[in-house]
């Protein structure tokens, strides 16, 4: 539809739940036929909008227009009738059924569900075709990989005919390359007339790709820009309200005593494998793990972490820890906290043996409501309540509070997997601070992380796990996002 | 508060149903509260009734805090009392103090094996602890009734029940409760039952054990990877829940009856499962829980006494709608945090 109206408007949106105000206020527009990036940290905001946008929460005040209408939604059915399609960070596909089943799945009840199945499987590999997502329809969304799982919800959007798009982090889970084919799929989208929105917390990839951005911070818009008008600076600013300092190189050495050695691993659950592999970690070193999700880093952490997950025929090699061992898991509400328990129990979680904590049978619970507190001081997480339930902190500040414990205790050996996921740009900088700030002390750091930015900025050298093997190392000299990204996809 | 509102609210809503049986709500009400503290000894008949709920809203609730929902407090309960029924017949001769000991122990001992075989199920065969419990409280009645019958039948008695175990085993003579409620079942342990709730307050909240114990049934992942053997725990908890539910033999055979009757408990472990979730989960609520449904028990069993139309059986849908709106009451909370996010 062309018309001179916005695609999408968002006149003085607001939306607060109970006492807590997550949107005031949120006034921008979107041409159609553009692309428009909505950034901002955790808990600024951005998804509640978009969620407004497709019908999912409806705001307290103010009002969104699509193509110049008033948009009343009670639900996602009715932005979907509206033409608005969503793909959210986490998938909404059923992964025992195929692709195609997937699709249809959203279809019940239209004309195009009533077609014959090879007929509609054609449709479908035409509009693949034609705006570049072509996937393999018949096969389980299980098989699939994150990529390729991504293109089907995006098939399944469009096979709707939808003409504004909201896509919620979509790069969070692809590799480099991934993104790159991706983002040229969005531009042909948009070249045919599509408007869509970008959520996301990468600034680089709205210079790359967008026209117009929306900043939110605190839940207010705090500034609309044309792409072109603006930069990584600026925006970074705008998000986090100050000036970021740019990251320190190393002035401590590496050290020469082998903190955590890895000789010939193989270990595998599932399809999930790592095969004899091996790493060498010094004090006072940090060493990054780089690959696309599932290529064994989760084998990799398990066996460091947790060596009886593994059945005894599916485990063989040695790992050697010199030292105290700390960590923070790769998915801190499943495998690191209590998410529905008070803060300072999470605090104990790990150390509730230790003297510190425990006389006896007796908790110290003084002492750990005490421990608790001062790490919060040190590590400035908020609210400053010790007896708050864990999953009422944000993300950020959970994160901060999983880091201090495991790096208050000046552990020798740090596993520090996915350290910054789901954290807002000024956590993510205090974070990397503090693995520093353990390295200077002397620890040895085993850092994995899907991200990397975030890998290229802490590591002393990065080696890259694919289908469970390292293929290529990188040290820190010779960083660079193209070839590292080409070994995580395979290539070399 | 909330709970103790959604207390009242199924009471209320329970009573106003008596008017369909023409009946007037309030009078029902009094004859409830008539029924259940009128006199020293319907004081005492709601006091017996309400100390095997407490023990058995504690092994409910010990579950829980695991992450495990005991629905076996039934046959926990029906083994540890045939146990220690049983100890009390085969050996007649142990002298007093020691005696009740013996059997509390044994009773104790019983309900935990029949607790554990459970967690052991779950945990190294992932067997499902619900069905698993149910299971083990049919395998339960029929042992103990094959057990009263053939066994250690009562010779004097046509009823199915054991033979009476030997005085030494009652300590009624040194009992101040069964004292100030004469001609009742009210005995010491409900004293035991009062301890127990303070004790197991003490073991969740203030002990690595009980904080192992709450991490597991919390995210047992996490506490996994914080060095916490689930497996371990899951045992030691359904133990735990199984001896909590043994007290009853307490109660029922060393206070009061000093045999084991077939059918004596009016699913005093389900009626656990009501006490429990009345109370949060918290010993120290199960106290108030248990004296709460105890009363009720009692309330109710005069209405087919004193009304022409309303059985006892009407407490059951008491305890249902009370359920009810208590559970609603958390429902409320759910969905206000659901309309936050």
């Amino acid at each position: 539809m062309i018309s001179s109206s916005p695609a999408v408007e968002f006149k003085g949106i607001s939306k607060a739940f109970g006492d807590c105000v997550a949107n005031s206020d949120i006034t921008f527009s979107v041409q159609p036929g553009t692309i428009h990036g909505i950034v901002g940290e955790n808990g600024a905001g951005k998804s509640t909008a978009m969620k407004m946008l497709f019908g999912l929460y409806r705001p307290s005040g103010g009002e969104i227009f699509v193509h110049g209408k008033p948009a009343d939604f009670d639900s996602s059915i009715d932005a979907m009738n509206a033409k608005i399609g969503m793909v959210h960070q986490h998938f909404m596909l059923a992964e025992p059924l195929t692709a195609l089943d997937n699709i249809l799945l959203q279809q019940k009840g239209s004309a195009f569900s009533l077609l014959p199945r090879k007929e509609q499987k054609d449709k479908l590999d035409e509009i693949a075709k034609r705006y570049g997502f072509e996937i393999d329809l018949m096969a389980k969304v299980e098989d699939l990989s994150v990529g390729a799982q991504q293109r089907v919800e995006i098939l399944k959007i469009l096979s709707q005919h939808s003409e504004i798009l909201i896509l919620d982090e979509p790069t969070a889970v692809l590799t480099p390359q991934e993104v790159r084919d991706l983002f040229q799929n969005l531009q042909r989208l948009k070249a045919e007339g599509k408007t869509i929105l970008i959520i996301t917390h990468k600034l680089k990839e709205v210079m790359a790709l967008t026209d117009n951005v929306s900043v939110f911070r605190a839940g207010r818009v705090v500034a609309n820009r044309k792409t072109s008008e603006t930069s990584v600076a600026d925006l970074a600013e705008l998000m986090v309200g100050r000036r970021l300092q740019n990251p320190q190189e190393r002035r401590t050495a590496i050290g020469t005593t082998t903190v955590l050695k890895v000789e010939e691993l193989t270990a595998q659950i599932g399809a999930h494998r790592v095969e004899n592999i091996g790493l060498e970690i010094k004090s006072g070193e940090i060493v990054g793990i780089a690959g696309v999700e599932g290529n064994g880093q989760d084998i990799l952490i398990r066996a460091l972490l947790d060596e009886s997950a593994f059945h005894k025929k599916d485990f063989s090699g040695k790992i050697t820890i010199n030292g105290e061992l700390g960590s923070f898991p790769e998915d801190r509400l499943r495998f690191g906290v209590l998410p529905s328990r008070p803060a300072y129990e999470n605090y104990l979680l790990g150390q509730h043996r230790h003297p510190k904590f425990a006389k006896g049978l007796f908790l110290k619970m003084k002492e750990v409501l005490k421990a608790t507190k001062d790490a919060m001081e040190l590590y400035d997480v908020r609210p400053r309540k010790e007896s708050l339930e864990f999953d009422r902190f944000s993300g950020g500040n959970q994160q901060k509070l999983v880091v201090a414990r495991a790096l208050l205790q000046n552990p020798q050996v740090v596993v520090a997997a996915q350290p910054t996921r789901g954290v807002d740009i000024g956590a993510i900088e205090f974070i990397h601070d503090q693995i520093r700030k353990s390295r200077d002390a002397g620890a040895g750091v085993l850092l994995i992380s899907s991200e990397l930015d975030e890998l290229m900025a802490l590591s002393d050298r990065i080696l890259v796990l694919y289908k469970g093997h390292f293929v290529a190392e990188f040290p820190r000299t010779s960083f660079d996002e193209i070839s590292i990204g080409a070994a995580m996809g395979g290539g070399h | 508060m909330k709970r103790i509102l959604g207390f009242a609210i199924g009471l209320v809503v329970a009573l106003s149903l008596t008017l369909f049986a023409g009946e007037n709500p309030f009078n029902i009400f009094m004859i409830l509260m008539r029924s259940a503290f009128g006199s020293m000894y319907d004081l005492g008949l709601t006091l017996s009734y309400a100390t095997p709920m407490i023990f058995c809203g504690l092994s409910v609730a010990i579950g829980f805090h695991a992450g495990l929902f005991n629905i076996g407090a039934e046959g926990q309960l029906v083994m540890a009392t045939a146990t220690a029924a049983a100890i009390g017949v085969f050996f007649p001769n142990i002298p007093f103090p020691l005696a009740p000991i013996v059997a509390l122990l044994g009773a104790l001992a019983m309900g935990a094996f029949w607790g554990w075989i459970v967690g052991w199920l779950k945990a190294y065969r992932g067997s499902h602890e619900v069905i698993m419990t149910i299971m083990m409280n049919f395998i339960a009645a029929g042992l103990a009734s094959w057990f009263a019958l053939k066994v250690i039948p009562n010779p004097q008695s046509q009823n199915p029940e054991t033979a009476m175990v030997s005085s030494n085993y009652m300590f009624k003579d040194y009992d101040l409760i069964a004292r100030l409620f004469p001609d009742t079942p009210a005995n010491a342990s409900l004293g035991f039952a009062i301890v127990l709730a303070i004790l197991l307050w003490v073991f969740l909240w203030k002990t690595t054990w009980g904080f192992e114990l709450r991490a597991v049934g919390s995210n047992p992942e996490a506490a996994h990877r914080a060095g916490i053997s689930e497996k371990k725990v899951q045992m030691f908890a359904m133990a735990l829940a199984g001896a909590c539910a043994g007290f009853v033999a307490l109660s029922e055979v060393m206070g009061s009856a000093g045999q084991y009757r077939v059918g004596f408990s009016p699913d005093y472990g389900f009626i656990g499962i009501a006490v429990a979730l009345l109370a949060a989960n918290n010993p120290l609520g199960i106290i108030v829980a248990g004296f709460l449904m105890g009363a009720l028990h009692k309330g109710a069993s005069d209405l087919d006494l004193e009304t022409t139309t309303i059985t006892r059986d009407f407490s059951r849908i008491i305890q249902a709608l009370i359920i009810l709106g208590v559970a609603a009451s958390g429902y409320w909370d759910w969905l206000q945090k659901k309309r936050k996010r």
